[in-house]
């Protein structure tokens, strides 16, 4: 039996030393980009990774998506694989932000680049080298708009929040995830700004899931009926199970002049498809588009354009011109590497405009 | 009874060395589908580098389950330990470290982390071993703790801003050989020689094997349970090194699900879950196979969600053939 | 018309790869009687009968029921054909009552598929009064004895009209008033027409029970005889091919100083063994008797520390030892042979060799602390071959072997500890007769070689024709100790049964 084994085994390795000599690395023509993708599982990412799909398709790009399952070892894994098959251009939504530099360090000495979106990479990462673009929208951002809509919404109905003070609850995305920082920091300073007293009733994660989301709202309003006067979600799934939740323990007022059948607004980011339809039922108030087809778009043309002509840099890619100036959120808030980040704006979806995108 | 017994000889063998032979088949399956290409030394050493981490794990996890205990803490325990390995290895002037303003020589990270695993190692072991709760029961809570401590160790933020000394531990190699890979030797190399050469690796078999026939004779069950879970602890505290190192970060998703991966990868290795069987060398070709699918599935630029299908499907076999071979005996 | 036989196996062949385990084996069972299926372990009995209930595919030979050919597909379509076996071990859900176990899946039902636990509890209070076994159908069958426990798996057969009932050693643990009570409910079958095939290694319950015996060796039928042309040498020389005349080898050890003293040793549970005294001296067989339920098991497992005390001493050789425990035992040299082999005797998937090295590994330790895997393997070779443990290699898996060798291994286990003490709990429990003589044979040398032995048996003449003394338990309590002089099954019985 032993015997077999070791026979089995030197054939395995005679066969690879065949195969191995007789495969040729390169394949000559066609256009090569490899896509780092951090977890299908969510909407979002799986649109932009649709679309990056699609653009590949027309473009005739050979093009190699992993999925990182929600791991940053299996990204860098990934990463490792593809090199080693020769993709050298990559568009990237990056597991961790701290783990961008050392991506962008091998993608370099392997000679390529690579466009990051929706997860921000560090400013370390983009100092890496030119070739490598930052094409998202910042997260701050998302939450700044989200403050904006609070806003509008209690100048229209100041009985709602008197003497503008905000009773929240609050749903974070999974702990520690960029965009549930930045997204909250967002919401709060611009409220704080716009002169509102922040309090948040109750504040804890339901890991970007709806039904975790409702659970949790089921046990706060059990216990916090009557105290809070807003819902807020850091993205639309969490925000349409805290609108179920609403619903089923009877916090509606069927009276939709303000926008929502519910007694309290709630907001969310994302504009999904499913958000949309309950915004045209008057459920949820607004939601905020994180584009996933401008940021895959531009993250794409990047990285076409460097895998076709050499560079990307200073090109204006899905019509979006490198940023100018420094803002507050990282990595576009260093001048050294401003010109690599291509900001992909948010659209903030309100009652005005939302059946633009169903 | 003569032939009974030479049948489940033959049978032994032959199962013995499926695990060897699935891997070996899964190597050739790949070299054609590859035409070579996901077999070059580039390839295989980014393979044993993936896999080099989820060794540890499977070394920890395979001796426990040889006492046919189980661990389900392994993902958050490693997550914690890459955690406390990671908050002292932080440069010094990044402002958002948890010891901002301070650096720690380097072996301050290595032993915080060892002995974060070790004490939860002893803590599941306790419960287990003289708490007398089911393994299951008793490292699902565990699992939560070491979640727990783990957010409010680090707030809930990336620990990220590694000094490089930190991260060449992991990312650093001797000649060609990358260090992950010289460790990776090392500890299944001291593992093998536990449980093969020394009374206590004996006595986990003899524990997994019978627990009643091991008190009868003479064996501190209680003592050698809870060392089981004290050396996996340990294990998963290099773990969470390696990785914080390899990653050159540490946060709250760091490791999750890796308890699964490990237990599956020992589990198609042949460490059997109705206890008392299973060797170092089982465990390694258990990793490695698993290794190797996700890896060629990967390189072949298989969909994820197939990923997902085919390696349940794998477990599943490999249980099934596990049951059949041990628990329906007699 | 009736069929001459009910049960009909002709030439029947089974092929194992290089051997041949059944060789044209013939058995004809006659309705209304019990038939006795005799050979020792490996003689091909369990074959047989795997071949009869569909476990395994017979390579030629027709099976008849009934005069009818016919060919089971598992155990559970002869059930419903009428030809169940009783097994050695209970295969019942303890949790649930006796009525629910006799009925388990095929629950008489009412509409929309509801268990109908009247009628259930009906049926079974009639089959019981029937076969005038007194237990209440609503019981949790777990509570019974295990006797009764058999008793309502033989009430289960009858419950499926069952013409044949195969019964593989179902006295192997009664004690002799429920192997009384076994017998009765088996006539009581005879005379309904239901033909026994009954499997035992018990010669007396073969003479007093069965009508015909046949008698396999080596995978082949050696004949058929009835019971009346049989003594008891003569069905032992057919079973192991040689004569064996001796049934017990004498043990004519010199008794010496006091090896093991226990004083009004006690159970924290009431209702276990109190007040327990006794001597045990170097050279000395020391027989343990009683029923079932004496907590015979019980004294043995605190003696050796498996078990806690709540008061009294233990003594090894002068010094009190407290807090026992099966490390501190060994270390003042005892070994315990435990009553239940499987659940806490054999390392079901461990080799010969870890077998037996498993309880004196620290004796072999190099100076790095690493295990003498040659030593170690050597020392069990040693142990094996000098109790003519049959096995292929060492390294084969000890599941693998026959009861009888595996009893040998772990008398083994024991020895390689250098004991002074051997505790042997049922040491021959479920072994063949060969086996058994030879395991006798070992105890006689241990003691001649100054070794005390206890050993705790439920079978009379091994008790009577080993011990120099037995002691006899009662619900716990110690009802006598009996010199060999005074050792008589019917002196055993008055103490066994002293609170009864």
């Amino acid at each position: 039996m032993k015997k077999m084994v070791a026979i089995l085994l030197v054939l395995a390795l005679v066969c690879t030393g065949i195969f191995a000599q007789g495969s040729s690395e390169s394949k000559s023509g066609s256009v090569k980009i490899g896509a780092l993708i951090r977890n299908l599982n969510e909407q979002f990412v799986k649109d932009y990774a649709d679309n990056l799909r699609k653009l590949a398709a027309e473009k005739g790009v050979e093009l190699n998506l992993q999925d990182a399952q929600g791991d940053v070892a299996r990204q860098l894994d990934q990463l490792n694989t593809l090199i080693t098959q020769g993709y050298k251009y990559f568009v990237i939504i990056p597991q961790d932000t701290s783990a961008t530099e050392q991506m962008a360090q091998q993608i370099k000495a392997a000679g390529g680049g690579a466009s990051f979106s929706n997860i921000q990479p560090s400013v370390e990462a983009l100092k890496v080298g030119k070739d490598f673009y930052l094409a998202s929208s910042p997260e701050l951002v998302a939450g700044q708009y989200q403050a904006q809509i609070i806003d509008e919404y209690f100048t229209k109905y100041p009985a709602k929040a008197p003497n503008k003070v905000l009773n929240i609850l609050y749903l974070q995305g999974q702990l520690g995830h960029p965009a549930q920082i930045s997204r909250e920091a967002g919401l709060i300073d611009t409220l704080k700004s716009l002169g509102y007293t922040v309090n948040f009733i109750a504040r804890d994660t339901a890991d970007w899931s709806p039904d975790k989301a409702q659970e949790k709202m089921d046990t706060w309003l059990a216990a916090h009926r009557g105290k809070f006067n807003l819902v807020v979600a850091q993205n639309d799934g969490m925000a349409l199970g805290a609108v179920e939740s609403l619903i089923t323990n009877g916090l509606v007022d069927n009276d939709p002049s303000d926008g929502t059948i519910l007694t309290f607004p709630v907001i969310g980011i994302d504009a999904t498809a499913d958000a949309l339809n309950s915004m045209d039922q008057n459920k949820l108030y607004a939601t905020v588009l994180q584009d996933s087809v401008g940021q895959s778009s531009t993250a794409f043309e990047l990285a076409y354009a460097m895998a076709t002509k050499g560079t990307a840099y200073g090109m204006t890619a899905w019509g979006i011109a490198p940023a100018k100036e420094v803002i507050s959120e990282a990595p576009a808030n260093d001048a050294a590497v401003i010109a690599q980040c291509y900001l992909v704006p948010f659209k903030p979806v309100t009652k005005a405009n939302y059946k633009d995108l169903m | 009874m003569e032939t009974k017994k030479l049948l489940s000889d033959g049978k032994r063998i032959a199962s013995q060395y499926t695990t060897w032979v699935t891997f070996v088949g899964l190597l050739l399956l790949l070299s054609i589908l590859t035409k070579g290409n996901a077999l070059k030394w580039n390839s295989i050493r980014n393979l044993l580098i993936a896999e080099s981490v989820r060794s540890f794990a499977a070394l920890g996890v395979g001796m426990i389950i040889i006492t046919k205990g189980i661990d389900l803490s392994i993902g958050y325990v490693v997550c914690l330990t890459a955690s406390v390995a990671a908050s002292f290895a932080q440069n010094p002037d990044y402002s958002s470290a948890i010891y901002a303003g301070q650096s720690f020589p380097l072996f301050v990270p290595i032993v915080a982390a060892v002995a974060a695993g070790g004490l939860f190692g002893l803590f599941n072991g306790y419960l287990i071993a003289y708490g007398k709760l089911p393994p299951f029961i008793a490292t699902l809570g565990s699992m939560s703790i070491a979640k727990g401590l783990q957010l409010i160790y680090t707030k809930a933020a990336v620990v990220g801003s590694l000094n490089q000394n930190f991260k060449n531990i992991s990312q650093g190699s001797v000649g060609p050989v990358p260090n992950l890979i010289i460790y990776v030797i090392i500890a299944a190399f001291i593992v093998w020689v536990f449980l093969r050469h020394t009374r206590q690796g004996t006595h986990f078999y003899a524990i997994g094997g019978n627990s009643q026939a091991a008190r009868v004779s003479g064996i501190n069950v209680e003592r050698d349970l809870m060392m089981v879970y004290f050396y996996a602890g340990l294990l998963y505290g290099i773990a969470g090194t390696l990785l914080a190192s390899r990653l050159g970060l540490a946060n709250s998703l760091t490791a999750n699900g890796m308890e699964l991966d490990a237990i599956a990868a020992v589990t198609v290795g042949g460490v059997s879950q109705s206890g008392g069987v299973g060797t170092v060398s089982g465990m390694m070709i258990g990793v490695f196979t698993m290794g190797l699918i996700n890896y060629g599935m990967s390189f072949l630029g298989v969909d994820s969600y197939y990923q997902q299908l085919v390696k349940g499907f794998i477990i599943i076999v490999a249980v099934y053939f596990d049951m059949k071979k041990y628990a329906r005996r007699n | 018309m009736s069929a001459t036989y009910a049960l009909e196996m002709e030439s029947i062949t089974k092929v194992f790869p290089g051997v041949r385990a059944l060789d044209d084996v013939t058995l004809r069972v006659k309705p209304g009687t019990v038939h006795a299926l005799m050979g020792e372990n490996g003689a091909g009995k369990s074959t047989l009968m795997k071949c009869l209930f569909g476990i395994y595919k017979e390579d030629g030979g027709t099976i008849k029921l009934n005069g009818e050919v016919c060919h089971f597909k598992d155990s559970h379509d002869a059930l419903k054909r009428g030809v169940s076996m009783i097994h050695q071990e209970l295969s019942n859900v303890p949790e649930r009552s006796v009525a629910q176990n006799l009925y388990l899946g095929r629950e008489p039902l009412k509409s929309f598929g509801i268990i109908d636990h009247k009628k259930m509890n009906e049926d079974t209070a009639n089959l019981l009064k029937r076969l005038e076994i007194d237990i209440k159908p609503e019981r949790r069958i777990g509570s019974l004895s295990i006797s009764m426990q058999q008793t309502c798996e033989i009430a289960k057969a009858v419950s499926y009209n069952s013409k044949v009932v195969v019964m593989d050693e179902p006295t192997s643990s009664l004690t002799d008033n429920e192997v009384a009570h076994l017998f009765k409910i088996i006539r009581q079958l005879c005379e309904q027409n239901v033909a026994i095939v009954y499997i035992s290694h018990k010669m007396e319950e073969i003479f007093a029970i069965a009508d015909e015996v046949s008698v396999m060796r080596d995978g082949k039928m050696i004949g058929t005889y009835l019971t009346e042309e049989l003594t008891n040498d003569k069905l032992i020389s057919l079973m192991v091919g040689r004569d064996a005349n001796l049934r017990f080898p004498a043990v004519s050890s010199a008794i010496g100083d006091v090896l093991l003293k226990v004083e009004n040793l006690c159970s924290p549970n009431p209702r276990s063994f109190q007040d327990v005294s006794f001597e045990l001296r170097r050279g000395e067989i020391l027989g343990i008797g009683g029923l079932v339920g004496a907590q015979r098991t019980e004294l043995m497992e605190a003696i050796f520390g498996v078990r806690t005390t709540s008061a009294g001493k233990i003594s090894l050789k002068g010094e009190e030892i407290s807090s026992m425990s099966p490390r501190k035992a060994i270390e003042h040299g005892m070994g315990m042979i435990t009553e239940d082999r499987r659940g806490s005797g054999i390392f079901p998937l461990m080799n010969i060799s870890s077998n037996t090295s498993i309880a004196s590994l620290r004796e072999y330790l190099s100076k790095l602390g690493l295990l003498k895997h040659k030593e170690l393997k050597q020392a069990s070779v040693r142990y094996n071959e000098a109790l003519r443990t049959k096995t292929p290699t060492m390294e084969t898996l000890i599941q693998n072997l026959s009861g009888g060798n595996q009893q040998k291994v772990i008398i083994s286990r024991w020895l390689m500890t250098l004991p002074d003490i051997l505790i042997m709990d049922e040491p021959t429990r479920g072994i063949d007769v060969g086996a058994k003589f030879e395991i006798y044979q070992i105890m006689s040398q241990l003691a001649q070689q100054g070794k005390a032995i206890i050993m705790v048996s439920s079978e009379m003449p091994e008790l009577i024709g080993m011990s120099h003394r037995v002691m006899v338990l009662c619900s716990g309590r110690c009802t006598g100790i009996l010199d060999k002089s005074e050792c008589s099954q019917e002196n055993i019985m008055r103490l066994a049964t002293k609170f009864m």
